[in-house]
């Protein structure tokens, strides 16, 4: 069984990473999630790590590469549910993830996407 | 019977007294040889007084000094004064702590002919002395803890965090900041984001005389820990003394929005939450009419 869980809620992937995800299912993670954003027209992708204790620096990394991938690919990626103790650990390790959008938890994150545009002007396609 | 005061003080008498002298005392004369050792000096080695006649003082007592420009008879005997210190005296492969006294003896004429030096064991003074450390360092750790224990809950006290909106936390600084209180107060604000859901946090620091660049950099440190809880953090009372520091520093201000007074950061917060309403409920009407007319279509 993989250790992460994808949904999809009409336009948006939520993406849902459980305890002590290995580098490998990162990268299968990064491949799957890019491959069905592009498949079915997603606008937004949210990334719940609300039940990681730890976020290492390659996990960090490659979601800082997932978030521009999916730029690239016309897509939001908010990362949603970061526990006080790891938001103290990043600082530590001077992780900055500054290409990444955060949000309190994925009701938050819903509500960013919104904010970013997602169903602003000219766009409100998705829901039509 | 004899009365103390019918005694003559005569050389028999006088080595009694010596021999009963619980520290240790011997007499050499200018080329090191033992004239005269009482039993508690030789006991200390070992030996008896008769082992020690006409032997060397370097043979039976051996400390690091003997036989240097060290030698405790040679400097009182040829500089004339009274010589004392502290050493190790070896005996058996063992180190046994002395405190010695050495002083130059004379003849009738005032001529300097030996030396008299007397010691005594001290490892218990030593003993004692350290475990009376040991007390008085556990002391002062303990005391240091107290201490700590207080500028903990001053720093609990200092550092108060309040909600003044739905969805705004507040966190007014007053005082001085070092290291340690950002850090505690950065905690604690994370926390009460956690615990009250709120998008934004406003940073006054009104109260705070003055930054260095260090404090500076904890203030928007705490800033990037917010923006990871996805929250944003407005920054106020920035009085222009903090604010040269703060643009001196090579200091990414990207995360933070600036106003000038609290109120000012209130106004921003409460303003960007209405627009968030706003937008959801927009959204929710957009998904009704969008299953209103799926239904239609049915």
């Amino acid at each position: 069984m993989e250790p992460f869980s994808v949904f999809s809620l009409g336009d948006i992937l939520l993406v849902s990473i459980e305890e002590e995800i290995d580098d490998f299912s990162v990268q299968v993670l990064l491949d799957k999630v890019s491959e069905t954003v592009s498949r079915q027209e997603l606008y937004g992708v949210i990334v719940d790590l609300q039940s990681l204790e730890v976020v290492d620096s390659f996990l960090a990394d490659h979601l800082q590469q997932l978030a521009r991938t999916l730029k690239l690919q016309d897509a939001t990626m908010v990362i949603a549910g970061l526990a006080v103790p790891v938001v103290m650990t990043l600082l530590d390790f001077g992780i900055k993830l500054p290409d990444l959008t955060f949000a309190l938890d994925v009701e938050q994150a819903l509500l960013r996407l919104q904010e970013q545009g997602a169903y602003g002007e000219g766009n409100n396609g998705p829901l039509q | 019977m004899e009365d103390l005061s019918e005694i003559k003080l005569d050389e028999g008498f006088l080595s009694e007294i010596i021999n009963a002298i619980t520290s240790g005392i011997f007499v050499t004369d200018l080329e090191n040889n033992i004239l005269m050792i009482n039993p508690a000096g030789a006991r200390m080695v070992g030996k008896s007084p008769g082992d020690c006649f006409d032997r060397k003082c370097y043979d039976i007592f051996d400390t690091p000094m003997c036989k240097s420009e060290q030698c405790t008879c040679k400097l009182s005997t040829s500089n004339n004064t009274v010589n004392h210190g502290e050493t190790m005296l070896r005996v058996d492969g063992r180190d046994i702590p002395i405190e010695f006294t050495s002083r130059p003896l004379r003849n009738h004429k005032g001529d300097i002919i030996g030396c008299v030096e007397n010691f005594i064991d001290i490892s218990e003074r030593l003993e004692k002395d350290r475990i009376i450390m040991e007390q008085k360092e556990g002391l002062l750790k303990k005391r240091e803890e107290d201490i700590r224990h207080l500028q903990d809950e001053i720093l609990e006290l200092s550092t108060p965090v309040i909600e003044v909106w739905d969805g705004i936390v507040a966190l007014p600084l007053v005082g001085t900041l070092d290291s340690h209180r950002a850090h505690t107060a950065m905690q604690r604000l994370l926390e009460s984001i956690e615990y009250t859901r709120s998008s934004f946090v406003i940073i006054d620091i009104t109260g705070v005389p003055t930054v260095d660049s260090e404090v500076a950099s904890h203030v928007l440190q705490t800033a990037g820990a917010v923006r990871l809880m996805g929250c944003e953090t407005i920054l106020t009372g920035v009085g222009p003394h903090i604010a040269r520091v703060i643009s001196e520093g090579d200091v990414d201000l990207d995360n933070i929005i600036v106003r000038a007074r609290m109120t000012d950061g209130l106004h921003y917060a409460i303003g960007k939450l209405a627009e968030r309403k706003e937008s959801m409920n927009r959204v929710a009407s957009l998904i009704e009419i969008g299953s209103s007319q799926a239904e239609y279509k049915k």
